[in-house]
């Protein structure tokens, strides 16, 4: 009883309300459309959102990324530059190597293994500045890091488009297929993002490594006085961090037909920070759950397909409902508990004056 | 020690005046290019101090928000919004007055300033987040068509006389865009230095806590320092389209991380509290000069200012800090334990 | 005119789940230093804040100079000459120690603010607070110390007829102590009221005229000074402290901790020290003197730049904190609500965190072992919370210092290091955190307690060290020393 109580009151449970909300609107909408004669069919079911979902779902990794840095209390702006840095030196290494008369498959595997790489050093970079330059917000590092990785990338291609059109790199576009269900077809990102979810889930929420970094996001100095190895964990979330990154890099390659430029995947930081925070991830640090991070993808995503086929909002219109979402978000519950303290002592007052 | 007056250490005076190792690298990097292309400076610091000035003006309200230990990302929305909207509104033969396009301007951004610094103060949302969210609706309410759908601005929907009112009108060798820019930098040079408002966004950035019980108005500081914030964005705006002639939905996305890198790179601290105008005047000025200038040296492909810039930011931040562990370094030795 | 200048009646102030003050009285006479004493969560803070303006009182009248008065916020409460130097010192870092003192009340040249004059008038009043440092350089640069100078400037500035102290020697060594009783006595003689408050019984003692005790929010009593100190504190705590300091004899084992030579530039130089099993070593010395720098230095929070540290013989010197806790080191930090508790979490999740391994299925932790684990220390120190769910947040400042102890037994510690324990902590549960170490000296375990508070060090500790200017300076038998030898010991030579 106790547990059902307190899971009524989480922000999980909130925020799956909100979803069901927002489906349910939908719904009416798309009811309200077939009866009105403007569509043909209902274009609001399971199946064509769960297909729909496919380019919301690109900066879902990224997102896994970004939670473990605000569990920390930091910030992390350079997260879609090493995402577009991990997938240019992908696209330029793969050219050199397959020009150079590299078997394309070994060339494949190899600027894979670059392409992780990459995302790697980027976040141990930012890791080893942010731990050895304490004095400096971790949110002005990775602004300055942003600048030097996007940077790389036009200094490595320029303004050029970088398109492969054979098979062997094709095979990334695998990343972007439809495995049949049946009644719908599942983008295979889903599966994909849901088994890496339920990781990192196990790793921030049950076992004592997640403990620790929230206890980081808390209070950095206790911490440390507490025997845990700050500079460390720190370090390695970055790192996961920039490999979160070059994997949304990966699968964004996937979805656009296999052509690379260095201005792409600019500003998925702010995706990536505004899901985690709707999923309760506060930038102060500390809190934060993996589940209502998830939960607040499929949210957007789905806010974003209805709006889209629905009211037939331009993608980039659709933001407007991002950015309302996001701010009422954060800012209810703070007008919750202003409501809730201004009862009590009302209250408080009615008893001292009847003393 | 013998002198009479105790002369203070090379280090102490860069802590002191953060912007001095900037300016020396500012310097540096025109005597470079200068021997790189020979005459660069007669001929191309008008293209300098156009290309900054709107920066500037954006850097100067930034300077506010990051004194008061907040922080604004929806400034270039603010300008590509406001460009919008100010230009249809002269496009549909609303506004022909030029003056007016500029009043508009710096309301509709002050106004947009005003719901940022509401919502971060008085509604407790961390100001990152806030203006994130705005940034979005911002942007997002440009095409919509209930509101005007002006999606792209062209010079045919401007006056003549506003089309060129910032280029075409020349004092002392300057056009009116820049001397717009010197005053609005000195205006608030003033307003920080020498008036208590302005001295209270110190106060608030250094120790909020403090200012409370000394009866400073925290919430409405912040909120000021937003709507100063928005106003220079609104003007930023009208400027752009009065010097581009052209605005759309996108205009200057992602700028906003070039206007607080000029501020960053001028020594302000984002913690709060700390900042100089002349500082930020010379980040800005270090922007433009290598948006303007790297192309010309002929080193890379022609995108590599992007890199530069990064890299230059980062040395400037890490510099900083270095140069502060030496300082401290120095008094801990002079403690003789 | 009654003979009062300030009379505060009834006094209530509400906040969302407490009564801060319940109709709580206090009253000055002009040229009086008054001490407003009470343990902490009593309310003192809350009434200072109430009469300077920044929170309003739900109810009660505040009576100034004859007149009822409102204190609508901090520039009313300004205006009628009320001024206040609070416990942490309140001031600008960033700014200027001439803009510190003159801000709210600049002087102006037209709409503009005159720099040159703040800089010359701020010059006058450093001079004669004895402050030997430019008004131009930045507070963030200045001592502890000076900066509680600046906060004396900035209410000379104001010419206040009612000075408040909220803990002004707190952060002070006893030198400097004196010579802001020697300022207060002036100002005091010059017709000053002062409003007291404090911690430190040599304050009140030394200063106070008259002295108020708040307990729980509300009002206990006045008396005039000197009032028997036993007495005081059974006002303050209610119920008779029995014996304060429980110190058995123990059997003193093995030598635990040596420390040889450690040096650390500008902290602290050659300190050699060691301790015993059973044994409770005091570290005594003035603020500043490197006692707190030498421990994280042993702990390994920083590194040494020279010298070794030996633990049961063996050298540990430049560990890590996670490897001299597997040891048996356990530190227990000078500042608690910073460095050593997590105050938004609970009491289980504070005691478990440095031994999650101790908690743990496998890879996953167990949420059940975890409790259990906790909740035994922490019935085993007695602290008074609703069950071990409680945020630490929510605890008064001795049950805190008790889940950090017991956080510290988690590990199973040989030896603990004890950075002022009784810092902040009210008498009640002072003398309970002494009995706690005297027990655990009592079962081998070897103590370490840094403190300034002189009672303790010389009624809790089998040996002294004095530390002076990062270098040890005396190390005394407990038995037979007086005050005055460790006090000599403890001061810097350079200033004597």
């Amino acid at each position: 009883m106790k547990k059902v109580k307190s899971f009524l009151k989480s922000w999980e449970f909130f925020l799956i309300c909100l979803m069901v909300l927002v489906c349910i609107a939908f719904n009416l909408k798309d009811s309200a459309n077939l009866a009105a004669g403007l569509a043909k069919k209902d274009v609001f079911n399971f199946a064509n959102i769960i297909k729909s979902l496919r380019p919301y779902m690109l900066y879902s990794f990224m997102t896994l990324g970004m939670m473990l840095i605000l569990a920390l209390g930091d910030m992390d702006i350079s997260v879609g530059a090493i995402a577009t840095l991990s997938v240019v030196v992908l696209a330029v290494l793969y050219r050199a190597l397959t020009v150079g008369g590299m078997i394309s498959g070994l060339a494949f595997a190899l600027s894979i293994a670059a392409c992780l790489l990459v995302g790697v050093l980027c976040g141990a970079i930012n890791g080893i500045l942010v731990t050895r330059f304490k004095e400096l917000f971790p949110m002005i590092i990775t602004l300055a890091t942003q600048l030097f990785f996007r940077g790389f990338s036009y200094l490595l291609i320029g303004g050029e488009t970088i398109t492969f059109k054979d098979d062997t790199f094709g095979l990334l576009k695998n990343l972007n297929s439809l495995i049949d269900c049946g009644s719908f077809k599942l983008p295979v990102m889903i599966p994909i993002f849901l088994i890496c979810a339920l990781v990192f889930f196990i790793v921030l929420h049950l076992m004592p490594t997640g403990r620790r970094i929230f206890a980081i996001g808390t209070n950095a100095t206790a911490a440390r006085f507490s025997g845990i190895r700050v500079d460390r964990i720190k370090v390695g979330c970055y790192i996961v961090a920039g490999l979160m990154s070059a994997v949304t890099g990966l699968f964004f390659v996937g979805a656009t037909s296999s052509s690379v430029k260095a201005d792409i995947m600019d500003g998925y930081h702010m995706y990536a920070i505004a899901a985690a925070v709707l999923g309760g991830f506060s930038t102060d640090g500390g809190k934060g759950s993996v589940i209502g991070a998830v939960i607040s993808l499929f949210i957007f995503g789905i806010v974003k397909i209805g709006l889209g086929t629905l009211f037939g909002f331009a993608d980039s219109s659709v933001n407007l409902s991002v950015g309302v979402i996001l701010i009422l978000s954060v800012l209810l519950p703070n007008i919750l508990e202003d409501v809730r303290n201004a009862q009590r002592v009302r209250r408080q007052r009615a008893e001292t004056a009847a003393h | 020690m013998q002198t009479k007056k105790e002369r203070k250490p090379l280090y102490a005076l860069l802590i002191e005046h953060r912007e001095i190792p900037l300016l020396a690298v500012l310097v540096l990097l025109l005597v470079a290019i200068s021997i790189r292309v020979p005459g660069y400076i007669p001929k191309s610091y008008m293209n300098v101090l156009k290309n900054g000035s709107i920066n500037m003006v954006m850097s100067c309200g930034m300077l506010c928000v990051l004194l008061v230990g907040s922080i604004d990302i929806s400034i270039t929305a603010i300008l590509a919004f406001v460009g919008c909207v100010a230009g249809k509104l002269m496009g549909m033969g609303a506004i022909e007055s030029t003056f007016l396009m500029f009043v508009l301007g710096i309301a509709i951004g002050a106004a947009i300033g005003a719901i940022n610094g509401v919502l971060m103060s008085y509604g407790r949302v961390i100001s990152i987040i806030v203006t994130l969210s705005t940034s979005y609706i911002v942007r997002a309410l440009i095409p919509m068509s209930w509101l005007m759908g002006m999606n792209k601005i062209n010079p045919t929907d401007l006056t003549p006389s506003f089309a060129s009112f910032l280029t075409g009108n020349i004092f002392l060798g300057l056009p009116l865009l820049v001397w717009m820019a010197i005053a609005v930098t000195v205006l608030t040079g003033v307003f920080l230095k020498y008036t208590r408002t302005g001295r209270n966004l110190y106060a608030v950035g250094s120790n909020a806590e403090a200012a409370q019980m000394r009866g400073v108005p925290i919430n409405r500081i912040k909120v000021l320092a937003h709507v100063i914030c928005g106003a220079t964005a609104g003007l930023a705006g009208v400027m752009w389209l009065s010097f581009y002639n052209a605005v759309e939905k996108g205009t200057a996305n992602g700028n906003e991380m070039f206007t607080i890198a000029a501020c960053v790179l001028g020594g302000v601290s984002v913690t709060g509290g700390y900042g100089k105008i002349t500082g930020v005047v010379i980040g800005a000025v270090m922007i433009a000069l290598i948006d303007n200038a790297i192309p010309m040296l002929g080193i890379g492909n022609s995108m590599i200012t992007e890199f530069v810039k990064g890299i230059l930011l980062l040395f400037a931040i890490l510099l900083n800090v270095i140069l502060q562990r030496i300082a401290n370094k120095q008094d801990l030795a002079r403690r003789n334990i | 005119m009654s003979e009062y200048i300030l009379e505060l009646n009834d006094i209530t102030k509400i906040f969302p789940g407490v009564k801060a003050l319940d109709k709580v009285r206090f009253n000055l006479k002009p040229g009086e230093i008054h001490a407003l004493v009470g343990e902490n969560g009593a309310g003192k803070s809350t009434f200072i804040k109430t009469l300077t303006g920044v929170h309003q009182p739900d109810g009660g009248e505040i009576i100034l100079e004859g007149k009822k008065v409102v204190m609508s916020d901090p520039i009313v409460a300004q205006k009628y000459g009320i001024a206040a130097i609070y416990q942490h010192a309140a001031s600008y870092p960033d700014l200027s120690v001439a803009e510190n003192i003159f801000i709210g009340h600049e002087f102006k040249r037209g709409p503009f603010i005159n720099w040159n004059k703040a800089n010359r008038e701020a010059k006058k009043l450093l001079d004669s607070v004895g402050a030997d440092f430019s008004p131009t350089v930045s507070v963030g640069s200045l001592s502890v110390a000076q900066q509680q100078l600046v906060e004396i400037a900035k209410a000379l500035s104001m010419n206040a007829k009612i000075l408040i102290m909220d803990e002004p020697t707190a952060a002070l060594s006893r030198r400097e102590s004196e010579d802001l009783y020697a300022i207060s006595r002036k100002l005091r003689d010059q017709g000053t009221a002062i409003i007291l408050i404090s911690h430190r019984f040599e304050d009140i003692y030394g200063l106070a005229d008259r002295v108020t005790v708040f307990r729980d929010a509300q009002y206990i009593g006045t008396w005039d000074m000197p009032v028997e100190e036993h007495i005081l504190v059974h006002h303050m705590v209610g119920r008779e402290i029995t014996q304060l300091f429980p110190k058995k004899k123990t059997e003193i084992g093995g030598e635990l901790l040596k420390i040889d030579k450690l040096s650390r530039t500008g902290y602290f130089r050659d300190v050699s020290l060691n301790v015993h099993a059973g044994e409770i070593v005091g570290l005594t010395g003035l603020v500043g003197a490197g006692r707190t720098e030498v421990m994280e230095a042993v702990f390994g929070i920083t590194k040494p730049d020279s010298g070794e540290v030996y633990f049961e013989g063996e050298k540990i010197t430049g560990i890590t904190p996670i490897e001299a806790m597997k040891k048996g080191i356990g530190l227990l930090p000078e500042d608690r609500q910073k460095q050593a508790l997590l105050l938004s979490w609970s009491i289980n999740y504070n005691i478990s965190l440095s031994v999650l391994e101790k908690c743990i299925y496998g890879i996953f932790l167990n949420r059940n072992k975890e409790y259990t684990f906790s909740d035994d220390l922490k019935k085993l120190l007695a602290v008074k919370a609703p069950d071990s769910n409680t945020h630490t947040g929510a605890l008064s400042g001795g049950n805190q210092q008790k889940v950090v102890v017991a956080k510290q037994l988690a590990a199973d510690p040989k030896l603990i290091i004890l950075d002022e324990p009784t810092k902040g902590v009210d008498v009640g549960s002072k003398a309970q955190i002494y009995e706690i170490m005297s027990d655990l000296a009592a079962q081998g375990m070897g103590i370490l307690m840094i403190s300034s508070e002189m009672p303790e060090v010389m009624n809790m500790s089998d040996r002294i060290y004095v530390m002076s200017e990062g270098k040890v300076s005396a190390e005394f038998q407990a038995e037979g020393l007086t005050q005055d030898t460790i006090l000599k010991a403890a001061m810097p030579k350079s200033k004597e």
